[in-house]
């Protein structure tokens, strides 16, 4: 049996795909917007939100026709057996390469910021021990997580900010609406990569049933509380040190929660707090996302479960984690992957979709498998 | 039959009740009534006899049968022919058995004649406000304690015997009409499936119930106090007593039940509030303060401010220690000073607290074996520790506070996120029967967090908690009528 018995609540969704997306969409957030549109790069937060909701649509269209499959078994009742598991086996190694990269880009962000002097593969390992142990938990453990962690994420980051204000300078802002329509001035895709994860929940959808109806709900207020987090987050970057001196931070977020100081109440550099937010919400995105591929290939490769799945996996990540671990590299490789990411993870579901409207597939409406 | 053959046949009776019990030496044997023709069978270490004699003038000696009885007796108090284990069984609980002449079996009463402790405060979970009245080692007298709370008809009390050679009863006590029908026949059938030799405190049901038995936190509330125990059956809970223990067993529990005291709901809601703050402000002090003490000296000094880092540079600088090496041995002597507090008797145990901490830590700072910072980042969490309601979870979290410690000294602020997290993990991944141990914060229960770390009025508690899932959800408010329906 690859699949759990179990179920998530309208809050756990909410909560699990809000914080996945913080965890995933934050270290690189500003970089893309900025090099894409310049002073006016917060505008790209709301028009990434907006081109995101075709592909929502289609895994919400997906789900509501196949309520007891995800992504790879409902590719492979579309498309037959052989082309559903080729499709399906793509797009869970993409997903797979995208998860080392992220994890590579968070160890170096630690390696870098907090612990410069501990030997690379020691984070690596420390920090892979912990994202296995919380994939192996399951969906319902990750999402309690994620609904423990959420709220007090959310406060503590939108407070930090609140310190930062005063420090903005409005004509870096400047000026306001000055930005060009076409593909490439809107971000390009690139700005699209703060929604990839809630690609994610494509592979989770049978753990829906029973909260079908309030999943269009559930999804908007995530966008919303994303949308105004990230939307903050890139003012008060922008404003702070400008679009022309942020396309030469490595991490831009990061630097901006380090500017927080509130010595008047006993702690200098307050920002640091944030960053080990950020990086509570990171692991929880990391857990997950190897819990969803893994999930994934146990059902693509109709082989064992995914905790041994997780297993299999962790010596690989592993490897490449430390294999990759050049800054340079690993931020053209996000860049490469933030640029064409859509096309697998919203283009699969999408594809699909259409498939299904075409050729009229529909899965049987009888919950639990 | 002739009066020597009856005579013979009880005698009988009495030979085989002997042998079966194993001819103890606490073992009596009194011919009583007219022409001594009936036996009282007893266990003097049990029923000392003496202490009975108005008893023994009102025994149902001619027939004994509950009509006749002058005694006031449910049908467990007194039982009439039994067979030969069945009331050797009843001997070994401390019943009185009584042979008569004419009869093939032998009757039994409960005249629970052995030593009892009066009520009194627990000693762990005392209060300002509040009742003074803890359980006490007898299972019917906990029961009486609850019904005195709880006067309701639907308040059921099941009894089982659990222990193959100690015969512990056992109570389950929940309402009927609010407690989830599958919570009381999960317990039931939880409690059925233990087959041990021996109970000999509720301890020992709390882990052979619990869903996770390899958990560092308790998946079950224990509790002494009668008045917290009939709160949770309000709630919808269900409350197990253990005979001989004077500690209840509550189930489920979330760890949001482990920070509340009786005492928050007996003041105003304001201050109520405040003290489960105060105490949750206590527990995460006392879990992660040494270990991000040593995250911030060790490795982020820049995030302190700068008098502070440097005062604590200055008077590090003397100790021959590692900071990792300081804190743990003095938390390691804490921890030492604290068991040897609660074994030494009260007085003895305060002049060791006082002269461990005073006296020991002076000096120790005078010889420069530890730092002031250090004392006073130990002496806090120490005193913080002392917070929490709930010793079975304060313990747990004293456990976990070294594992914080030990990734503190090797990865700084991150080992404390890293920790945290898989201390988080855990704990998410827990249910105590069905119930997540995460609640009400993980799934979020908007309704039940009323209760959580602020104590709303009672105005606005309308339903009871929703993580237990309570069929009677309406708790107060409605109108009389209602209550009537």
């Amino acid at each position: 049996m690859n699949q759990e018995k179990t179920a998530i609540g309208p809050w756990l969704f909410w909560s699990l795909i809000t914080i996945i997306c913080f965890g995933f969409g934050y270290i690189n957030t500003n970089t893309y917007n900025v090099e894409t549109m310049g002073a006016n790069g917060y505008w790209a937060i709301p028009l990434a939100a907006v081109c995101t909701v075709p592909g929502l649509i289609a895994v919400y269209f997906l789900m509501k026709r196949f309520p007891n499959h995800n992504v790879i078994q409902q590719g492979t009742l579309i498309m037959g057996n052989f082309f559903g598991r080729t499709a399906g086996i793509i797009y869970l190694l993409f997903l797979l390469v995208y998860f080392i990269v992220f994890t590579t880009d968070v160890d170096i962000l630690v390696h870098s910021y907090l612990l410069d002097s501990t030997p690379f593969y020691i984070l690596c390992a420390i920090d892979l021990i912990i994202t296995v142990y919380l994939s192996t938990r399951g969906i319902e453990t990750i999402s309690r997580i994620a609904s423990f962690v959420i709220l007090p994420l959310v406060t503590i980051v939108f407070l930090l900010f609140s310190f930062i204000i005063p420090e903005i300078r409005i004509d870096r802002l400047m000026p306001i609406f000055d930005f060009r329509f076409n593909f490439k001035s809107v971000g390009g895709p690139s700005i699209l990569h703060i929604f990839y994860p809630m690609g994610l929940w494509a592979l989770i959808t049978p753990y829906c049933h029973g909260i079908h109806q309030k999943i269009p709900r559930m999804t908007l207020l995530a966008f919303l509380v994303l949308i105004c987090l990230f939307l903050v987050d890139s003012i008060v970057t922008i404003g702070i040190y400008g679009h022309t001196y942020i396309s030469q931070l490595p991490y831009p977020s990061i630097e901006t929660f380090r500017t927080v100081e509130i010595s008047y109440i006993f702690i200098e550099q307050a920002g640091l707090f944030g960053v080990i937010v950020l990086l509570a919400s990171t692991i929880i995105s990391s857990g997950f996302s190897l819990y969803a591929i893994s999930l994934g290939m146990s059902q693509v490769l109709g082989l064992w479960d995914y905790k041994r799945f997780v297993w299999i996996l962790t010596p690989l990540i592993f490897i490449t984690n430390i294999h990759l671990a050049h800054p340079g590299f690993i931020k053209s490789l996000s860049h490469l992957f933030a640029k064409h990411g859509w096309m697998v993870i919203w283009g699969y579901p999408i594809l699909l979709s259409i498939l299904a409207f075409i050729f009229k597939k529909k899965g049987k409406t009888t919950h639990g498998s | 039959m002739n009066v020597r053959s009856k005579k013979s046949n009880e005698l009988n009776i009495i030979q085989s009740v002997i042998q079966e019990a194993g001819n103890p030496a606490d073992l009596r044997i009194l011919p009583f009534g007219r022409e001594l023709s009936v036996y009282l069978i007893y266990l003097n270490s049990l029923i000392p006899l003496e202490k009975y004699q108005d008893l023994i003038g009102h025994l149902p000696l001619d027939r004994p049968d509950r009509e006749q009885s002058r005694l006031p007796m449910r049908h467990e108090t007194f039982q009439a022919d039994l067979g030969i284990t069945e009331a050797v069984a009843k001997l070994l609980a401390g019943h009185l058995l009584i042979v008569k002449p004419g009869t093939s079996g032998i009757a039994a009463l409960d005249v629970q004649g052995w030593l009892k402790r009066q009520p009194e405060e627990p000693q762990t979970e005392r209060l300002i406000r509040g009742p003074r009245e803890g359980f006490v080692e007898s299972l019917d007298d906990n029961i009486g304690m609850i019904r005195r709370w709880i006067q309701d008809p639907n308040l059921k009390v099941e009894e089982i015997v659990l222990g193959r050679r100690t015969k512990t009863r056992v109570a389950v006590l929940y309402l009927d009409d609010v407690a989830q029908p599958r919570l009381a026949t999960e317990v039931l059938r939880r409690l059925k499936a233990i087959h041990i030799d021996g109970v000999l405190e509720s301890g020992y049901i709390e882990q052979l119930i619990s869903d996770r038995r390899t958990s560092i936190f308790p998946l079950t509330q224990a509790t002494e106090r009668s008045d917290k125990a009939a709160s949770a059956i309000l709630e919808g809970r269900v409350v197990i007593l253990v005979d001989k223990s004077p500690s209840s067993v509550i189930v489920p529990v979330t760890i949001n039940e482990m920070y509340q005291t009786p005492e928050d709901y007996y003041f105003n809601f304001w201050i109520g509030s405040f003290l489960r703050l105060i105490r949750l402000l206590g527990n995460n002090l006392a879990v992660v303060l040494p270990g991000l003490y040593v995250a911030l000296v060790a490795y982020h000094p820049e995030l302190l401010p700068t008098q502070l880092a440097l005062s604590i540079a200055g008077t590090s600088s003397r100790v021959p220690l590692p900071l990792i090496a300081e804190v743990l041995l003095l938390e390691i002597m804490v921890e030492v000073f604290r068991e040897a507090g609660l074994r030494l008797p009260g007085a003895v145990g305060q002049t060791l607290g006082v002269v461990a901490g005073i006296v020991l830590g002076l000096s120790a700072v005078q010889a420069g074996l530890i730092s002031p910072s250090t004392l006073a980042v130990v002496s806090i969490t120490a005193i913080a520790s002392f917070t929490g309601p709930n010793y079975s979870v304060d313990i747990s979290w004293r456990l976990l506070k070294f594992i914080m410690l030990i990734a503190a000294a090797i990865l700084g602020l991150y080992g404390i996120v890293l920790s945290g997290i898989a201390i988080l993990v855990h704990a998410a991944d827990l249910n105590s029967f069905g119930v997540s141990y995460l609640a009400p914060w993980a799934p979020l229960q908007w309704r039940t967090l009323k209760d959580g770390p602020f104590r709303a009025p009672f105005w606005a508690r309308l339903y009871r908690p929703e993580t237990w899932r309570p069929q009677d959800e309406l708790r107060s408010g409605g109108t009389k009528k209602e209550d009537e329906h």
